[in-house]
């Protein structure tokens, strides 16, 4: 059988798995199985547990579980709530203040965490319900936390950068750094957009006064937002001065979180388990498909998948802005379908080889491919965010309700992504100079 | 047989759990040699890697178990209560077959890794087929476990 018919069978055999429920993780281990042996027969599946060990055992990957710990510990401690009181208090003479307090917050709990629907519950629990009583629109209430909640996927520490990295075998590092500024931009496109809708549509987000926002907590919520704040750069300052390594940082980070927890009084033994316990189950459901799609990977490699693609593509004579924007359009629909982790560990090396072709910088692609995952978690039907966004929302919130208040925001992400496509020096300048 | 499978699914994810409390302590560990005492050991970083391919696939009978898995239902929750036994049916056939082949092919490395004493090439000399033993027993236990959730599926029926 030719390499050709190989590969329409994996990649239907592949959806097809998917389409009726099989785990990520099994679907492209099977795939795999199924491509392995029509090309080299039974005996060449020997090489499976080999393929998964060999390129998982990597000192890099070891940042993964150490950055989702220390976002369950800040998780578990509210930290959220208390960065998003403090900054709200801050920002009440803005019309629509509630609103980018939301966006501020979360894109600083982004910076801690590298997963978005912790930073979106956490923040969500308390800042939607608060906007809801002041009186704003439950579509722009919910839609606002769950887009801004997806920053996370982008501002470093994000664990699917580390990924990508690892697949793309480009430096973790390099992406943590490429992706602050992105991250800012698009952080304050969204504020600017906010603005002008509280401009605009004042009655969409009433102002509240500083005596209502005062009179419900009495702590200072500064005492914990500037040390997160501390942490937060003592991280990202340690990876890019080059005075730690990604995993290095993230230790120093779980014991940041630490002390901040213990200083709320959120540590117990039940919270520790649960810590531990959550942290386990998102690690290891991130590893297994990341285990499965590096011997998705390995075949691909070795049915030249990627290459014959290339050279059909050059072959066609096809634009390079009509490419991208094909590539783009593969990677939204993608993610309307799959998690972000699948999304980025099943194009990426399908994917990456075209990108080299037209010259364009891996780690700029990286950052553009961050961004399109930002798109897929506030996409109907399958957007992890909506979900969490609908399930902490009070009284009877729909998916649509949520997915209708994001979509200015997924407009706000294919503007970042033609931005940052016009001009890549906005990545890439930081990591490069 | 449902309280083995248990059984062994708990003792994997214990494992697993060890490994990422491993990881943050040897990881601080060295952090702390290397800034503060000036004097890195890299050897102990090397054991994050065998801790990392333990958590990843010594917890997959646990999360399974707790069906914590990716997977996309969107077309399956659109089907009748009968197309969605014969796809959940399938589900845990597929992955049972699928976790039985890497456990033969990863028995079979770390057998071959336990037989020629291979140890890491580092200073370290770390027997390779403890490294290894994560595969086929975690992928063991996930056998177990999607065959014991098939078991269980018409006992639920009848209730």
């Amino acid at each position: 059988m030719d390499s050709t018919t190989i590969s329409f069978i994996i990649i239907a055999s592949l959806f097809a798995l998917m389409a009726i429920g099989v785990p990520v993780f099994v679907s492209l281990g099977v795939a795999s199985v199924v491509g392995i042996v029509l090309l080299q027969g039974f005996e060449a599946l020997s090489a499976i547990p080999g393929v998964m060990y060999d390129r998982m055992a990597t000192f890099t990957l070891v940042a993964v579980p150490l950055f989702i710990l220390m976002g369950e510990i800040i998780f578990v401690s509210g930290l959220g709530g208390d960065i998003y009181r403090a900054i709200r208090i801050s920002l009440h003479r803005i019309r629509g203040s509630l609103a980018v307090a939301s966006v501020f917050a979360c894109a600083v709990f982004g910076a801690m965490c590298g997963v978005s629907l912790a930073g979106a519950a956490t923040i969500g629990k308390f800042a939607i319900p608060e906007m809801l009583r002041a009186g704003y629109n439950k579509s722009i209430a919910t839609g606002v936390v769950a887009s801004a909640g997806s920053l996370a996927l982008l501002i470093p520490p994000s664990v699917g950068l580390i990924l990508y990295g690892l697949v793309a075998g480009e430096s973790v590092g390099y992406l943590f750094i490429a992706g602050v500024i992105p991250g800012i931009i698009i952080s304050t496109m969204m504020i600017i957009y906010l603005l002008i809708l509280g401009y605009v549509k004042p009655e969409l987000m009433p102002a509240v006064s500083l005596a209502e926002l005062e009179s419900e907590q009495r702590d200072n919520p500064w005492i914990v937002t500037i040390p997160a704040l501390l942490l937060v750069f003592a991280v990202l300052g340690s990876i890019y001065f080059g005075i730690a390594t990604p995993s290095e940082s993230a230790a120093v980070g779980c014991f940041g979180a630490l002390l901040i927890a213990a200083y709320k009084r959120t540590l117990s033994w039940e919270s520790l388990s649960q810590i531990i316990r959550d942290t386990t189950r998102t690690t290891g459901m991130i590893l297994a498909i990341l285990a499965s799609a590096l011997v998705f990977g390995y075949l691909l490699t070795r049915l030249r998948l990627p290459q014959d693609l290339v050279a059909w593509i050059v072959e066609q004579g096809f634009s390079q802005y009509a490419v991208l924007v094909a590539i783009f359009v593969l990677l939204i629909v993608m993610g309307m379908f799959m998690d972000v982790v699948s999304v980025i560990l099943i194009a990426t090396p399908l994917l990456l080889p075209i990108i080299k072709e037209f010259n364009y910088d891996p780690i700029w692609f990286g950052i553009v491919m961050a961004i399109v995952t930002e798109m897929a978690v506030i996409t109907p039907p399958v957007g992890l965010n909506l979900f969490v966004i609908q399930g902490i929302s009070p009284g009877n919130t729909s998916i649509m309700t949520v997915a209708r208040g994001s979509f200015p925001f997924f407009l706000i992400l294919v503007a970042a992504v033609i931005l940052f496509t016009v001009f890549p020096g906005l990545v890439l300048w930081l990591p490069f100079g | 047989m449902s309280a083995i499978v248990q059984v062994l699914s708990l003792i994997t994810l214990r494992l697993a759990q060890a490994a990422i409390l491993g990881t943050l302590a040897i990881v601080s560990y060295e952090v702390i040699a290397r800034y503060v005492f000036n004097s890195p050991t890299q050897s102990s970083l090397e054991v994050t890697e065998y801790f990392l391919v333990a958590m990843g696939f010594l917890s997959l009978a646990a999360i399974s178990s707790a069906k914590g898995h990716v997977a996309v239902d969107l077309l399956t929750s659109q089907l009748s209560i009968a197309w969605q036994r014969i796809c959940q049916v399938l589900v845990l056939l597929i992955t049972a077959i699928f976790a039985s082949i890497v456990t033969w092919f990863g028995v079979d490395m770390t057998w071959h890794a336990y037989v020629s004493q291979t140890v890491s090439s580092s200073l370290l000399s770390f027997p390779m087929w403890i490294a290894y033993l994560s595969i086929p027993l975690g992928f063991f236990a996930l056998a177990l476990e999607s065959i014991a959730q098939l078991l269980e599926l018409p006992i639920r029926e009848s209730r």
